[in-house]
């Protein structure tokens, strides 16, 4: 019977997942991920392995702006800082065990940097300030030549790893969802011990966080590194995967997505942000599929795929933040209980 | 068992059989971004010259099948849509648009051997020892800077002092193409550049950049961006009444700029690539006959008229290709180069491609507008100069 | 007599034109339990700020343990021993009574983000011997059935013991508590005098407690410390400071007003 399990130490009952059940079906659905490749064409691949990214980077906006309360436009900025650091490392040979950790320290070092301000600021006005951040960065990215190509761009080889080609998006998908998979779990443990307790901590009551003991400034620096760092690699993968970035890759609009994808997922949830980031990165696939299904009958549509897209995008958003606040995570959180005590439900 | 695997055989010979009548190409059109002013009619264009390619036998029988997308003249869009079209599409080959894009994919093109011919007339990719898989139909943006220049050179009677010119360009790689070879053409000529302006993707009002190059004095002033901004920088040029002269590139400079800039645009000379819409050439016939068929009460312009020599160009080179037994890439992109003084019926200048020059012309046509109309004033015949090749 | 494990002398501290402490000394024994009291607006709370260092005082000296803590923040007199809780509630809503309780450890735990992210080897035996401490502490407090609770979502009375506990939780050598038991009943009340009488008895911590029950500070205090207006104006054992008269006309006068 499922109703109920018992742990009988602490170790057990402070496990990562709360249930026997419940790694049961995580290493099924490991599974089921790993079998997209065999079966799913290069269309299919390239937007699995853009979610994946996108998780990466929905996860660490997530820890600075979810689980710490720090509000942050400045997501597509961190993305940029990873995927030039990766073109300028990958172009002068480093390879890809080296290029896409670097890429992550710098764009933490960048985070760390625009992450001062929150010293001082905080809501919107540190919002104001990473804004700030998004457009000095953008301004290097399209005038910087000589690292970033400026605005035509730049390419980026493929990965290499002990001289396997990581040349297409069946191959680089293992390389990107284990590094996504990777993240999560980090992620997942840092929310139940001691780092990623101050940081929520620090949303919930930053005087008492400072009372109880926890350096304030400096944990929420720490944090903006820590997402800094993840934004980072999503960038460095980004740059892999893509081939040739260019400043037309981290408009202001990308950061818009990611906090819709955490917003839509759940605020201070990990697995709100997988749901939010696939959900987002399934989102104008699915509308593209259904505008070109419809365009022998509407031609036109295909023209109206763009204003389509962020329309249906904006409403979306509404329609979670009035409906259901805490998310998709929250949402499947409710399903679960309603099954795990089934026939009990009520 | 055996019933299913045999219907399933069927099926699978059905489908390749299907396959194999077909050929597919990738299209990448901006229908909505900000060249999308030029970009539409070019689409049109390159859908109506496939259709009328299917329509009069194909390529050797076997049919085009145009795989196109809107990609908005974003580069991450097209990377997208480049990866969809060689993946699971599997196209042959790639009818691209824009400069940043193009320029951005001539890596992956060239290492997957996808021939990619492109609206894009950046010298930048006339190099084949650096792009051997890259392609387009008409003269370089450079050259075409070059000639403007050589005529501005003749149109100067001044003879104290050198003329001064702005260039005008788009903070992206198409409007930046010319730009390097523009500068150092004007020291060879003597002609003064005494300005640069930078205008943004898309555009308002100029008057800020105006202002500037009126200060520094220029006596004419080349504008590379697309025929919206082209008639922006006009309408405000005239409001100042600057008396500066003004030129564009081949993107800029079509029918629809004396009707939308109305009397700014008198005099206005142009780089033309491609001849108006309904010009008394010869390889115009199909086109106006096709229009007539199809869509009569549609207009069009010499955007339209690109996309046709486009898909004339290639499907020729398709066929030949398939002649040749090598219907690849690579076979294709061979093909292209085995075109010699290609004829198009007067629409463009004939093309020419080898395997160490991809500068299909190098003869570049300047209009003028005179009374409203597109009026062809001058032909020159560029240089092939081995050191242009490629800027 | 040993030195006294705190000493305030001559704190003043103003809001502007708002004197809210004027001139106050005094100083707190080892293993006391002390009260502060004084009417509404007296500046008790703003007293207690500046001994744990949410507020700097513009003048005056704070010495705790013999150490000069007057310009140290919050978070390193903490470190030092020194935890409070607030007068409304300032737990972290969104967290479990158990996460609010390890915030309490954090300043005695070790383990950094990567020994924390990867879960592995020293970080995770600390955290497992964290929660045991922890559990101590809900044990005591009688909060075993809330324990994976958000505390938001707790009763009032049961919202002021997890504060308590958070901070207990920290270990500390003084405990400042900002009326520990408003706005509880009777039964609560009596269950939080007993906690507090443990804490202070049976794990030797010095306890300074404001409070408004009179019944409650008469009962419990060693010593107690009147404010009015910003200044001591007793200082002293509870029945000496009940008979005082300028105390009597303090709290005649506030209720007058
Ligand atoms: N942050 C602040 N800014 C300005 N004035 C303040 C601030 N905090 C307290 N005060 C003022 O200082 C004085 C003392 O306030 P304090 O909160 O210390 O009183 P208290 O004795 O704790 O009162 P209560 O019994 O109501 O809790 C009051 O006049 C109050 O208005
Ligand atoms: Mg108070």
């Amino acid at each position: 019977m499922l109703s109920g399990e018992f742990h009988t130490s602490y170790a057990g009952d402070m496990g990562i997942f709360e249930t026997r059940r419940a790694r049961w079906v995580l290493a099924a659905f490991i599974i089921a991920v790993f079998a997209i490749p065999f079966v799913a064409g290069s269309y299919w691949l390239d937007v699995a392995n853009r979610a994946a990214i996108a998780v990466i980077a929905a996860t660490g906006l997530n820890i600075l702006t979810g689980f710490t309360g720090q509000i942050s436009l400045g997501n597509a900025a961190f993305l940029a800082v990873g995927a030039y650091t990766t073109a300028f490392l990958a172009n002068h040979g480093a390879p890809f065990v080296i290029a896409c950790p670097v890429a992550g320290i710098v764009a933490a070092l960048a985070g760390m940097v625009f992450g001062i301000p929150s010293l001082r600021l905080k809501g919107l006005y540190l919002a104001m300030a990473t804004l700030a951040a998004h457009f000095i960065i953008e301004f290097t990215s399209s005038h910087w030549e000589a690292v970033t190509g400026g605005v035509a761009g730049t390419s980026i080889p493929s990965p290499r790893i002990l001289g396997y080609d990581f040349s297409d998006d069946r191959r680089l998908f293992f390389l990107i969802v284990p590094a996504c998979i990777a993240h999560l779990y980090f992620a997942k443990n840092l929310f139940r011990t001691r780092v990623g307790k101050a940081f929520v901590a620090i949303r919930d009551q930053d005087i008492s966080a400072e009372v109880m003991g926890v350096d304030v400034f400096r944990y929420k620096l720490l944090s903006f590194a820590v997402s800094s760092f993840y934004v980072g690699v999503a960038g460095s993968l980004l740059a892999y995967q893509a081939r040739i970035i260019s400043p037309e890759n981290f408009p202001l609009g990308v950061a818009i997505d990611h906090l819709g994808m955490i917003i839509i997922g759940g605020l201070g949830s990990v697995l709100g942000s997988i749901l939010g980031a696939v959900f987002l990165t399934l989102l104008p696939e699915v509308l593209r599929l259904a505008a070109s299904a419809l365009s022998g009958s509407f031609p036109h549509l295909v023209q109206l795929f763009t204003p389509l897209k962020v329309a249906v995008f904006g409403l979306t958003i509404v329609l979670f933040l009035i409906f259901e606040p805490d998310g998709l995570a929250d949402l499947w959180r409710r399903v679960r209980n309603w099954f795990r005590l089934y026939p009990f439900s009520y | 068992m055996k019933l299913i695997s045999s219907a399933l055989l069927v099926l699978c010979l059905a489908a390749s059989a299907q396959a194999q009548q077909e050929i597919k190409v990738g299209g990448i059109f901006d229908l909505t971004g900000i060249t999308s002013d030029v970009g539409k009619p070019y689409a049109q264009g390159v859908r109506d010259a496939v259709a009328w390619t299917n329509e009069s036998g194909g390529i050797n029988g076997k049919k085009i099948r145009l795989v196109d997308v809107d990609y908005g003249y974003k580069i991450p869009e097209a990377v997208a849509a480049y990866k969809r079209m060689t993946g699971d599409e599997k196209v042959i080959m790639i009818n691209g648009w824009g400069t940043g894009d193009t320029e951005g994919l001539k890596a992956q093109v060239n290492q997957e051997k996808i021939p990619y011919v492109s609206a894009s007339f950046s010298a930048h990719l006339t190099d084949p020892s650096k792009t051997p898989y890259n392609f387009f139909v008409g003269p370089s943006y450079s050259d075409g800077l070059r000639a403007w220049l050589r005529w501005v050179k003749e149109d100067w009677k001044d003879k104290s002092r050198n003329a001064k010119v702005a260039f005008f360009y788009g903070d992206n790689a198409y409007g930046k193409s010319p730009i390097e070879a523009g500068r150092r053409f004007c020291k060879d000529t003597g002609v003064d550049l005494v300005d640069e302006e930078i205008v943004p993707g898309a555009f308002q009002d100029a008057t800020s950049q105006l202002l500037n190059m009126k200060q520094k004095g220029a006596d004419y002033a080349y504008i590379n961006v697309t025929t919206t901004g082209v008639s922006t920088i006009l309408r405000d040029a005239k409001k100042l009444g600057l008396p500066t002269k003004f030129g564009s590139n081949p993107y800029g400079f079509g029918e629809a700029l004396p009707q939308v800039a109305k009397e700014a645009a008198e005099g206005v000379t142009g780089v033309m690539v491609d001849v108006p819409f309904g010009e008394d050439v010869p390889g115009m016939k199909r086109l106006v006959d096709f229009h007539q068929k199809n869509h009569p009460s549609d207009t069009h312009d010499t955007f339209y008229v690109r996309g046709w020599t486009y898909v004339l160009v290639w499907s020729e080179a398709l066929k030949r290709a398939d002649k040749a037994g090598k219907l690849s890439g690579e076979g294709v992109k061979t093909a292209l180069e085995t075109l010699k003084d290609f004829d198009l019926g007067g629409l463009t200048a004939p093309v020419t491609y080898t395997s160490s020059d991809h500068r299909p012309t190098t003869t570049v046509n300047i209009y003028q507008i005179k009374n409203g109309k597109l009026t062809k004033a001058k032909q020159y015949e560029m240089e092939r100069k081995p050191e242009w090749l490629g800027l | 007599m040993s030195s006294p494990l705190l000493d305030i002398s001559r704190v003043a501290l103003r809001f502007g034109g708002v004197t809210a402490v004027s001139d106050v000394s005094f100083s707190v024994a080892r293993g006391a339990l002390n009260a502060i009291i004084g009417p509404n607006g007296a500046g008790k709370t703003s007293l207690l700020n500046c001994i744990s260092g949410v507020y700097r005082p513009q003048q005056g000296r704070i010495v705790f343990d013999g150490r000069d803590i007057t310009h140290l923040g919050p978070a390193h007199r903490t470190r030092l021993g020194i935890a409070r809780t607030f007068q409304n509630i300032a737990l972290f809503r969104g967290m479990t009574v158990l996460d609010n309780l390890l915030i309490g450890r954090h300043v005695h735990q070790k383990t950094g983000i990567l020994a924390g992210g990867v879960y592995w080897g020293r970080g995770q035996k600390e955290e497992i011997r964290e929660r045991e401490r922890v559990e101590e502490i809900i044990d005591f407090l009688e909060i075993q059935p809330w324990r994976k609770q958000v505390v938001h979502t707790l009763a009032y009375g049961l919202q002021k013991r997890v504060e308590l506990g958070r901070a207990l939780a920290l270990d500390p050598r003084l405990l400042l508590l900002d009326e520990p038991m408003a706005g509880m009943n009777a039964e609560e009340k009596e269950d939080m005098a007993r906690y507090i009488l443990d804490i202070n008895e049976e794990r030797g911590t010095t306890v300074i407690m404001i409070e408004h029950d009179m019944g409650v500070v008469m009962d419990l205090s060693h010593r107690v410390v009147v404010l009015n207006f910003g200044q001591k104006i007793a200082d002293g054992a509870p029945e000496e400071v009940q008979s005082n008269s300028e105390v009597q006309a303090a709290y005649l006068g506030g209720q007058a007003a």
